[in-house]
């Protein structure tokens, strides 16, 4: 897992490297808050721990472009400081902070933030792909939802309790804000209707002929 | 090398073991970095000071109060720490008595790692 650390601080910088890489973790290394940005973009890492006090862009703006800037992945974001007054902490958290690590840095306490960092970010991994698996039954299920058992002679249709509608009932019941309003295309015209005009006429022409 | 723990205000060698993970390689990289990068920054402290630009002074302190509490150098930290919050949170000015102070706390961390690192070497 990819671990992006930013510090100005040259010794800081080299012991999270150090102990990141030895907790099994892949060490990313900024040395100020645009190059952190910028490393942030190319490399997606999935936890970041910035420095506080920087040079050019401080940490919680640093955190609040990552902030805005990251996609559906989270990332899970530790503030190294040795602030710890009650506005900072808040003002840290803010702008996005998950956790606090208080400097110099503690290994067992790194160690255990690092643990509780791939916790929430594999649940998070689990909830996306579960997000994604049910998007695709749901799918799945409006598509099944497409098939509609129709009779190839009287074109009704069978609905999920087994029972055969007429088409028109059928679609009346499963979608709102559709009304029918009857009427003969020109096939069924010439085809049932003018038939059935034509013998209505003979007939009544032979009844008065009969007159 | 020795794995003996002492503790002096100058380094304090617990911590200066824990961090470098009993890697005498390691520890003597940090050293050097302390060296290098602390002599830079009481060297800026100084010139920050002279030239009376007190928010850049409060901000090199404050990083060298980072690497000063990393590689355990308690009595220089403790000192950055002062300035630093003295600058950050009152705003007052800092004396010269108390760069002096860094500079003294700078030599004796600076000469006990040099030794510290000597009998790493060794």
């Amino acid at each position: 897992m990819k671990v992006l650390a930013v510090d100005d601080d040259r010794m800081t910088l080299r012991t999270l490297e150090r102990l990141l890489d030895k907790f099994g973790f892949e060490p990313l290394l900024a040395t100020n808050g645009n190059e952190a940005i910028r490393l942030f973009l190319e490399e997606q890492p999935r936890v970041l721990i910035t420095d506080w006090v920087m040079p050019e862009l401080e940490g919680p703006t640093v955190v609040k472009t990552i902030r805005a800037l990251a996609d559906t992945n989270y990332t899970y974001i530790i503030m190294l400081t040795s602030r710890q007054e009650k506005e900072d902490m808040l003002s840290g958290l803010l702008s996005g902070v998950d956790e606090f690590l208080v400097k110099p840095v503690d290994p067992d306490q790194l160690r255990a933030r690092m643990r509780i960092a791939k916790r929430i970010i594999n649940l998070q991994e689990n909830l996306a792909t579960r997000i994604r698996e049910l998007e695709l039954e749901r799918q799945h299920v409006r598509i099944l939802q497409g098939f509609l058992p129709i009779c190839s002679y009287c074109k009704k249709i069978r609905d999920d309790e087994n029972l055969w509608s007429q088409i028109e009932e059928y679609i009346a019941e499963h979608q709102e804000n559709i009304q029918f309003s009857h009427s003969i295309c020109p096939d069924c015209f010439e085809t049932k209707v003018k038939p059935m005009q034509e013998a209505f006429f003979a007939k009544k022409a032979a009844e008065q002929a009969n007159v | 090398m020795t794995n003996a723990i002492t503790t002096s205000d100058n380094v304090q060698r617990a911590r200066l073991d824990e961090i470098g993970l009993g890697d005498p390689e390691f520890t003597i990289e940090l050293i050097d970095i302390m060296l290098e990068d602390g002599a830079e920054r009481v060297r800026q402290m100084r010139a920050a000071f002279a030239a009376e630009q007190i928010t850049e002074l409060g901000r090199v302190a404050h990083a060298l109060k980072g690497s000063a509490l990393n590689i355990g150098a308690i009595a220089l930290a403790g000192l950055c720490a002062e300035i630093d919050n003295s600058i950050r949170l009152t705003g007052a000015k800092v004396s010269e008595s108390k760069i002096s102070e860094v500079e003294a706390a700078f030599a004796g961390a600076s000469a006990e790692l040099s030794s510290i690192k000597q009998e790493l070497s060794a």
